[in-house]
């Protein structure tokens, strides 16, 4: 008890040396105090206590939540009107002065001001947009865009947006990073006139490619390619790796072909490529030594959860450009899978070369 | 056989600020202080069978005699308080207009005695103090231009004329 009762006295005795005087400006509190303070504020009260001293000025950027990423959704009905959907991260060293309460204000400011489209800045390094349905207007898709000083990081396309998002997409000249598109896969041929297009996503509730199409996809070459994949592709999948593998260097822009494989697929399909899935890892059956490879588990659209295998550093079906090392792996897991012996030989062969 | 009774949880706990004044206070008043109350509870204190004469006083070092005085009536008005959820607190709508109108008076007060309270709030752990005083203090501050608030908080302006054209540019985007 007195342990206790002592260690509580010497460290209340080490406290922060600001508690030993009254402070007189609201400067000398702990920050943590300051947050607090500021955290009942709005942005522009904030901003106004900001411009005060450098000392307030620190405090009050600290304070502020950082934008992620901006999700710009165009609703079903009101297909003028454009939502923000702003998601924050925050300064860890905030703690609890900072909310959701507090996001929604900054969402609720957003919105106000791009309603009256005077920002001309805004504290994110990504936006994302996403169109849910509806025809979107493509003068809206512009104006919008042109709002922002940043990338597009994502564009999620439903098929009812289609047109006239595609037509965006084709007379922007923004780069994007990633294309995703719910209910549909685009034409491949259609993509492939997107010149600033890194990425594809395809739906991975779709599952019913054709085997042409997963090729025509795989032909593309995009830095990175996600299709859906179940059983039935796994012949298409080695073709499709070959296909990528044998971009020539100058336009080969495809590094990788991940696969979603839906959960329902996911233990017979990787059965079918030699690997087991356990406890979250994914073992090489083939190849004991081989270390376990975590898997990575994504919400899917439409609420299901779907088992996401990154094939990025551990499987049979990956190819990159990048050097021997992946290469290396996956000539070790070559073995006797069938399915995948032709593209692993045309691999090992180029790495011959 | 006699067995000796146990007595329940001592009525009264003592407390010493850091000018050495000691404040007796009820148990169920105190317990709004996290700090002390998790004190008393390691250190069992409410099993104990001593008289608050022979009580061993909770020293709180960062707190002074008048700061602590003011803890006390305010824990005292705020006894019969329904605990605080703080999950339930973060989702509610932060606002600075529902200060109970019996802390508005309290915290009516000059802007030292408010940051001592809001330390000393902070270092007991009495949280709806402490989101009073810090609502009291936004209060302050909202609608003011940055002199009104400098000379409201007596801050010194410590930019140059080329800093702040600098951060009147940075801050053109978000300006009305």
């Amino acid at each position: 008890m007195f342990v206790v009762y002592y260690i509580f006295c010497c460290c209340s005795n080490n406290t922060n040396s600001v508690f030993q005087t009254h402070p007189l400006t609201l400067e000398a509190l702990p920050k943590e105090n300051v947050y607090r303070i500021l955290s009942n504020l709005h942005f522009n009260d904030r901003q106004t206590v900001s411009k005060c001293s450098k000392s307030m000025r620190e405090v009050v950027q600290r304070s502020y939540l950082w934008v992620e990423r901006i999700e710009l959704r165009f609703g079903e009905e009101q297909l003028d009107t454009v939502q923000l959907a702003v998601h924050f991260s925050c300064d860890l060293s905030l703690n609890r002065t900072v909310n959701q309460k507090h996001a929604e204000t900054m969402e609720n400011w957003l919105s106000e001001k791009s309603k009256t489209l005077c920002f001309r800045r805004i504290l994110a390094d990504k936006l994302h947009i996403q169109c849910h349905a509806g025809l979107v207007e493509e003068s809206i898709l512009h104006e919008v865009t042109a709002l922002f000083d940043i990338r597009i990081c994502l564009i999620k396309l439903h098929k009812r947006a289609q047109p006239s998002l595609m037509n965006f997409l084709h007379q922007s000249k923004r780069s994007i990073d990633c294309l995703e598109t719910i209910g549909f896969a685009p034409n491949p041929k259609e993509i492939i006139q997107l010149p600033r297009l890194s990425n594809i996503r395809l739906d991975q509730s779709l599952t019913g490619f054709s085997d042409e199409e997963v090729l025509d996809i795989a032909r593309i070459g995009l830095q990175q390619v996600q299709i859906p994949a179940n059983l039935s592709h796994t012949a298409t999948i080695s073709r499709a790796v070959e296909i990528v593998r044998s971009h020539k260097p100058s336009n080969r822009r495809a590094a990788i072909l991940s696969l979603f494989v839906p959960i329902p697929f996911c233990h017979r399909f990787l059965a079918s490529i030699g690997l087991r899935e356990e406890g979250g890892m994914v073992i090489d059956v083939t190849n004991p030594a081989r270390p376990p490879i975590p898997t990575v588990f994504s919400t899917g659209w439409h609420g299901s959860t779907r088992y996401f295998l990154d094939m990025g550093d551990c499987s049979l079906m990956i190819v990159t450009s990048r050097g021997k090392r992946q290469v290396a792996i996956y000539n070790r897991s070559a073995d006797d899978r069938p399915c995948l012996k032709l593209a692993l030989a045309r691999v090992s062969a180029q790495i011959t070369n | 056989f006699l067995f000796p009774i146990k007595m329940t949880s001592p009525r009264m706990i003592k407390l010493t600020s850091n000018d050495d004044k000691t404040f007796e206070v009820e148990r169920d008043v105190i317990k709004q202080s996290v700090t002390v109350n998790t004190l008393i509870t390691d250190l069992n204190m409410d099993d104990e069978d001593v008289s608050v004469e022979n009580q061993m006083a909770i020293p709180l070092p960062n707190v002074d005699a008048a700061t602590l005085e003011m803890v006390i009536t305010w824990c005292k008005q705020h006894r019969e308080d329904p605990p605080r959820n703080e999950e339930e607190e973060e989702k509610k709508e932060k606002r600075t207009d529902d200060i109970p109108e019996w802390d508005k008076t309290f915290l009516d007060v000059e802007q030292s005695v408010l940051f001592a309270l809001i330390l000393a709030a902070n270092y007991m752990d009495i949280k709806g103090l402490l989101d009073n005083c810090c609502k009291t203090v936004a209060n302050m501050i909202k609608g003011k231009t940055p002199d009104e608030i400098r000379k409201h908080f007596n801050i010194k302006n410590d930019f140059t004329p080329e800093e702040e054209e600098q951060i009147r540019k940075e801050n053109a985007w978000c300006e009305d």
